[in-house]
């Protein structure tokens, strides 16, 4: 390809990127940095290295790292989810110490439902010490609770 | 005090962007945006396409080109956003998209981070 046809950097201002597959490459990707198949273009500069997402790339990009991410997500969740019920095995403990819907644990245990990355990371949170962080949550809202209880009175 | 004009014209680069024809720094921009890819670009797009001559801030000459700068409203807080067109192909390359670290002037009064 010549440099005529080749877009032009707007970081560095060379007229070079060119679609580049290689590997070693990390995207950040939702809340984790995956790594890039090696076999997948993105227009980079081949000056200044910046890399460039069209859409066409932004569309290739979701297809390759969308799977690898839930993957990693459902693993995260499970592991997560096992330690905290070989600790504690009442869900509606858990549920109401999170703040979650009554039943949504069970769902996501057994797959019914996607979960959020927010969701995720929180109970990985707990996971690290279940018991402690349940006990931390309960006396956080029932301090808070009491607080409200005051002001309205 | 008269209001500053981009440039680029603006109607160019909002018609250009809502064809599809446009390219977002990786590291400047997407990855401020977060979420999905198409999703990020889809929020680009529609922040370019919603632009007006208000949330136009300056033009700063590079040493190979002319970028425009904007401030705008996005997630609840000012963000600095710098593009340019390249002609040859042509399309919009967007340089730089993330909150702003400072108040930034614009047409339309400062927008602040």
């Amino acid at each position: 390809m010549s440099n005529a046809t080749k877009r032009r950097c707007g970081q560095c201002g060379e007229r070079v990127v060119v679609k580049l597959a290689r590997p070693g490459r990390t995207a950040a990707y939702r809340s984790l940095e995956l790594a890039v198949p090696a076999s997948l273009e993105i227009p980079t500069c081949e000056n200044c290295g910046a890399e460039w997402i069209d859409l066409q790339t932004a569309r290739a990009l979701d297809e390759a790292l969308e799977p690898v991410y839930q993957e990693i997500q459902r693993a995260r969740l499970d592991r997560a989810l096992d330690k905290i019920l070989s600790v504690e095995d009442n869900q509606t403990r858990i549920e109401r110490a999170l703040a979650i819907s009554p039943g949504y644990l069970s769902k996501l245990k057994h797959g019914k439902r996607a979960p959020s990355g927010e969701i995720v990371s929180l109970l990985t949170l707990v996971s690290d010490d279940p018991e402690h962080a349940l006990e931390r949550l309960e006396t956080l809202s029932k301090r808070d609770a009491g607080g409200r209880k005051r002001t309205a009175s | 005090m008269r209001a500053k004009t981009p440039h680029w014209d603006l109607e160019r680069v909002k018609a250009l962007v809502a064809a599809g024809s446009f390219m977002i720094q990786q590291g400047r921009a997407f990855a401020h945006i977060g979420g999905t890819y198409a999703d990020a670009a889809a929020e680009m797009q529609g922040v370019i396409t919603g632009l007006t001559t208000r949330s136009f801030s300056h033009t700063q000459t590079l040493t190979w080109d002319i970028a425009d700068v904007y401030g705008v409203v996005f997630r609840d807080g000012g963000w600095y956003l710098k593009l340019t067109i390249d002609e040859e192909i042509p399309e919009v390359a967007v340089i730089s998209f993330h909150p702003l670290e400072a108040p930034l002037r614009t047409n339309g009064g400062e927008v602040r981070p």
